[in-house]
């Protein structure tokens, strides 16, 4: 899972080096167009994906006390928060069109567009890895010993969370 | 209440809400300067860690996994954050 984890951090780590270059180079443009984003919706985000992390962290912590029960509670709650996350994230779509915010503004909008989305499908894999766990610990796969599938799901969950922090103030407060 | 505030999660959580919500609050009351992208910098690494730390579980980890996640979160947040404050 490790090398997992740290192959997609990379790939983010890649992203962040372009985004820096860009905006090296257009350092006017950077700076004006974050307050044209939905910055509440951006921050919404940020506080779901957050108390997600509270959630799976806490699901790890009732499996390692042999409360299966509650931790597929907390594991079925970081579900749900993953899925209001990508819900606030098509409304702050819809409302980007709305306000003529497109790939096709300018090179902000475009690398805005491809560093958030490429976020959102992580974060969709994560629901699925999540919802893995879950159906794992409904069939009684783990036990207070063998937790190594779950404590991966949590680290790759935990991922996403650890990037959209770097991508909230980089996207929508300092660009 | 004394339940909420036994369990480190809760307490983390608690810390990690805060310091988003004043990482959105800086640039209403405040013009973007290189100071306060500094701060929101550093704010960013105290977050890093603490899901780092507390929600990862890394405590017990090898140390070169541990700092090298850490790290990842001071490179990028300065790099992403600060340096294009002061050129």
């Amino acid at each position: 899972m490790w090398v997992f984890v740290l192959s997609e951090m990379s790939e983010f780590a890649f992203f962040f080096t372009v985004f820096l270059v860009v905006k090296l180079l257009h350092p006017e443009l950077f700076s004006t167009a974050p307050a044209q984003l939905n910055t509440k919706a951006g921050l919404a985000n940020t506080l779901l994906l957050i108390t997600s992390s509270w959630f799976v962290a806490n699901a790890v912590r009732a499996a390692r006390s042999a409360k299966r029960k509650k931790s597929m509670g907390w594991l079925a709650l970081t579900i749900t928060a993953g899925l209001l996350y990508c819900a606030i994230k098509y409304l702050e779509y819809l409302w980007n069109v709305e306000h003529g915010i497109s790939t096709r503004t300018n090179i902000f909008f475009a690398l805005y567009y491809y560093l958030a989305f490429n976020h959102l499908l992580h974060v969709l894999i994560g629901i699925c890895v999540i919802g893995w766990a879950l159906l794992q610990s409904w069939l009684g796969s783990y036990d207070s010993e063998n937790l190594g599938g779950l404590e991966g799901a949590a680290t790759y969950w935990h991922m996403i969370d650890l990037v959209w922090i770097l991508l909230f103030p980089m996207l929508y407060i300092v660009g | 209440m004394n339940n909420l505030t036994r369990n480190p999660l809760n307490r983390v959580w608690f810390i990690l809400i805060s310091l988003t919500l004043l990482t959105a609050a800086i640039p209403e009351n405040d013009s973007l300067t290189t100071a306060s992208a500094a701060f929101i910098s550093v704010l960013v690494i105290i977050k890093g860690r603490l899901i780092i730390r507390d929600y990862m579980d890394m405590k017990k980890a090898h140390p070169i996994l541990y700092w090298s996640l850490v790290l990842y979160m001071v490179l990028f947040s300065i790099a992403m954050l600060v340096i294009p404050a002061i050129t």
